[in-house]
């Protein structure tokens, strides 16, 4: 909830008395100090409004040349204050605009509408003369705004009731708004309920990814005042336009007609975020679901965009489950990239596989937009499925590599142990295997990862929290899990004697020593046992009754 | 060169009846059919019939709160009403617009609904209205082309005459001045000659080569204590919106008309005395017009009749003498 700062320009009719330049008639009566001769701009768009004696408000959103926003809300004054605005007490209008800068509004997600809400609520946009009066002559209007973050469409959200595939192309002709203004088009909303506009766009541009808002400049209504088409992306009127350039959308009909392409975008992740929205749109089985959807798809869709993490804040999960399905394809895509980085093609992919369905969707998607994935948690996420999969495997060499890469001692230890017994120059790996035992010592690691090694029973499930299934490899037979082949096993005793941590060989070493069958070993493993001071009793014992 | 001359050769291709440029290729172009210069859309009816129907342009200049709305409007009535001033004469619109806006006047402003202050817009964003007159005595078939402007934008010595298209264009203008309120407002018409003369001045206008015509309207002028009896007589004495609204017929025609115009050339003058005599900054602003090679006719009108007093609604308007400047428009542009 950000506190933003905004300049203000009020325009409306007054009497020489209220007029900074001592004239009556239509002018700019008060403009922050900080504003200088740039709000003649200001002045130009919002000089002419014909409310026709209907209480109608009109809200526009626009740019000025110095890069800064314009947000004006405008009401008429129907038979004003003889002395404040008119002495004959013809019918006037107020105009009220906040200037703010990108930087400002890009806090608020480049969301126009988020301001308007903020400004109404805090009664900031001066709606009589009363209140123009106090501007004017006690207290200048506040320039702070706390503006509320809108994170989806409230209640009885408009576009509820528009058919999907309409709302579709009222969201590519969103995307179109650069290029319609390039054009000198703009879009004509035709309706005689002139608040349905304003709810329209606010309901649209919330479908926007924040970024594409700021073309979406718009003014509500424009009867009696039509701008040329081009100076907004979007304008809402009561009657057709007696200039050309407007492409008209009966409101009532529910109908838009998109001309020429309808995907200009050539970027790909905003694509993403279009995939998204066409994906909820049909799997949703009513609005509502896209609009609790919405900010967490465009929070995902930022992130891609940026290259940065996903907040850690909890998204919504069916949101995350839409953008995924939507991008799966360009999503492995990303994933198998990142993986190249560490494995050829065909493992890189095995593992994508692992990693897309033992992680939390959240962070599978951080990890595809930030086009990055930390070697530990790939670590941790390969150390879990090897132990969780049948010990035969043709990659340990790789893995090996990657664990040392990594230095994610359990995955060093497991695969250093699988790699060693198949060697016949082991002494690397007895170096290997010593990095990872002391690490896993000195972090009180190291029983914990014995166990889950050498114990089933002890490993945690790698797939449970996602209640995904890993996808299986034909012929394999998972349920048996991870295990030591009895010479793997002595080479890991080995390593924890050599390390003098024999203390932790109790337990399952024990059990384990006591169904070796190879003699020779059990002799050569009791020399050492014996030269260690600290191995536990039922161990010697189990050791010394097998020999 | 004759104004007929001038407004001939401007009028020898057709033109956007609101940026006033020549419109190219329409014979045989889709409709809607736009200008490529403001984009503004131009009636089929305007393009079939311009040739025969040629348009008269009206500017208006004058200050907030004079009553420049308020003239177009009471003098659309009572055109829409010209049936009964010639024999076979009738105005229509010819735009949607017009239409909604012959509604408005039919329901609000003949039934005293003030209309709101006008706001200033640039030239694209102002509308046209298009009236067709036909058949009318003297003066025969035109469109009446209005535009209309606030009086902010004449407020200052040079004005933004690019929003104003027909001002430095079109050779004739009415000048709207309101004695009461510029004596409230300490500005003298001499100033607003000025704004006038500077703006065409520099927007590339030649006044001894081109010869600018004034209509100059004292609106208002019931309002105003020191006219001459015979003026102020002048005003009171029109009747023809008050027949007009009743379905009663007017005999505009033939020797009426010209009784009536030659009316209007003695009242003309006896304002520009008026003007030499009492009217602060009045000498100036004649011997500006002089220096300029300006000619200028004198008119007075009061638009609603009376003062409005009751809060801007539920006035009923009696206008007086509303048609004597379009009648100088009309012989300004036709009979010179």
């Amino acid at each position: 909830m950000p506190d933003i700062r905004v300049q203000h320009v009020i325009f409306t009719r007054v009497e020489r008395l209220y007029s900074p330049k001592h004239a009556s008639g239509y002018q700019i009566v008060y403009q922050s100090p900080s504003l200088g001769n740039e709000t003649i701009q200001i002045e130009k768009r919002l000089q002419c409004f014909q409310s026709g004696g209907q209480n109608i408000d009109r809200y526009q959103f626009f740019w000025m040349e110095n890069d800064r926003a314009v947000l004006a809300k405008s009401v008429p004054l129907f038979r004003p204050n003889r002395e404040i605005i008119d002495e004959y007490q013809r019918d006037a209008f107020l105009a009220h605009a906040l200037v703010l800068s990108r930087a400002d509004l890009a806090q608020v997600r480049n969301d126009p509408f988020a301001i308007f809400e903020a400004a109404e609520q805090s009664k900031l946009f001066a709606g009589n003369e009363e209140q123009l009066v106090r501007y004017l002559q006690q207290a200048a209007p506040s320039e702070q705004l706390h503006v509320h973050i809108r994170k989806k469409q409230q209640a009885q959200s408009f576009l509820g009731d528009w058919p999907r595939g309409e709302i579709s192309k009222l969201y590519l002709l969103g995307l179109q708004a650069p290029t319609l203004l390039q054009q000198r088009q703009s879009l004509l909303m035709l309706t005689n309920d002139t608040r349905e506009v304003y709810t329209l766009l606010s309901a649209l541009l919330l479908l926007l990814l924040p970024y594409e808002r700021t073309a979406c400049t718009f003014d509500t209504f424009v009867d009696g005042c039509f701008p040329s088409a081009g100076t907004f992306w979007a304008i809402g009127s009561t009657r057709q336009a007696s200039s050309s350039g407007f492409l008209p959308i009966r409101l009532s009909e529910r109908h838009v007609q998109v001309k020429g392409d309808t995907d200009n975008s050539t970027d790909s992740k905003v694509r993403a975020y279009s995939e998204w929205l066409q994906h909820s749109l049909q799997s949703c089985t009513d609005f509502e679901q896209v609009n609790e959807e919405v900010y967490s798809a465009q929070l995902v869709a930022d992130a891609f965009l940026a290259k940065k993490a996903l907040p850690n804040e909890q998204l919504n999960e069916r949101a995350l489950k839409h953008f995924y399905t939507a991008n799966a394809k360009s999503i492995q895509h990303i994933l198998t990239q990142i993986l190249s980085n560490f494995f050829e093609a065909p493992l890189a992919k095995e593992i994508v596989g692992v990693l897309e369905a033992s992680r939390p969707r959240q962070e599978i998607l951080s990890i595809a937009a930030q086009e990055i994935c930390a070697p530990v948690t790939l670590a941790w996420v390969i150390y879990y499925w090897r132990l969780n999969e049948q010990a035969e495997f043709e990659h340990w060499d790789d893995l090996l590599k990657f664990a040392e890469q990594a230095n994610y001692a359990p995955l060093l230890l497991m695969t250093s142990l699988k790699v060693h017994s198949r060697l016949p120059f082991q002494q690397k790996y007895e170096k290997l295997q010593d990095k990872a035992v002391q690490s896993l010592f000195n972090k009180e690691k190291l029983t914990p990862v014995l166990n889950e090694l050498l114990n089933a029973k002890n490993r945690p499930a790698l797939f449970e929290k996602t209640q995904r299934a890993l996808p299986t490899t034909p012929g394999a037979n998972s349920s048996k899990g991870f295990e030591l082949t009895d010479e793997e096993f002595l080479t890991l005793v080995s390593a924890i004697l050599r390390n003098n941590v024999g203390n932790v060989l109790s337990g399952f070493f024990a059990q384990r020593i006591a169904l070796l069958q190879n003699k020779k070993a059990l002799r050569s493993l009791a020399k050492d046992v014996r030269k260690s001071w600290n191995v536990p009793h039922d161990f010697v014992n189990a050791l010394e009754q097998n020999q | 060169m004759t104004m007929l001359n001038l407004v001939r050769d401007f009028l020898s291709d057709i033109v956007c009846p609101r940026c006033l440029e020549p419109l190219k290729n329409w014979k045989n172009a889709p409709q809607p059919f736009h200008c490529q210069n403001c984009r503004c859309i131009i009636p089929l009816s305007y393009l079939r019939e311009v040739k025969k129907t040629p348009p008269i342009f009206v500017q208006l200049f004058g200050l907030t709160g004079v009553g420049k709305t308020m003239f177009l409007d009471m003098l659309r009535l009572q055109l829409y009403d010209m049936a009964n001033l010639w024999s076979r004469a009738f105005a229509s619109p010819i735009t949607q617009l017009d239409m909604d806006h012959r509604e408005i006047l039919l329901t609000e402003r003949r039934h005293g609904t003030l209309a709101s202050s006008t706001a200033s817009r640039s030239r694209d964003q102002n509308e046209v209205y298009i009236m067709q007159l036909k058949n009318m005595d003297r003066w025969n078939s035109h469109f009446l082309v209005l535009m209309d402007f606030s009086g902010e934008q004449f407020n200052t010595l040079e004005i933004a005459a690019e929003d104003i298209p027909f001002l430095c264009r079109i050779p004739v203008t009415i000048m709207l001045l309101s004695m009461p309120d510029m004596n409230r407002q300490d500005k003298t018409v001499e100033s607003l000659m000025d704004s006038y003369i500077t703006t065409l001045k520099n927007n590339g206008v030649n006044f001894s080569r081109t010869q600018r015509h004034l209509i100059i309207v004292f609106n208002k002028a019931d309002l105003i204590r020191n006219l001459p009896p015979e003026i102020n007589d002048y005003l009171q004495r029109d009747q023809i919106y008050t027949l007009l609204k009743k379905n009663k017929p007017v005999d505009m025609s033939g020797e009426h008309l010209s009784a009536y115009l030659a009316e209007m050339a003695y009242i003309s003058d006896k304002l520009a005395n008026w003007v030499w005599n009492s009217v602060p900054g009045g000498r100036g602003m004649l011997h500006r017009l002089q220096e300029n090679n300006i000619s200028a006719r004198f008119t007075i009108m009061s638009a609603t009749g009376h003062e409005l007093t009751n809060n801007g609604t539920g006035f009923e308007p009696v206008p007086r003498r509303v048609l004597d400047p379009f009648f100088w428009l009309m012989e300004a542009h036709v009979r010179q």
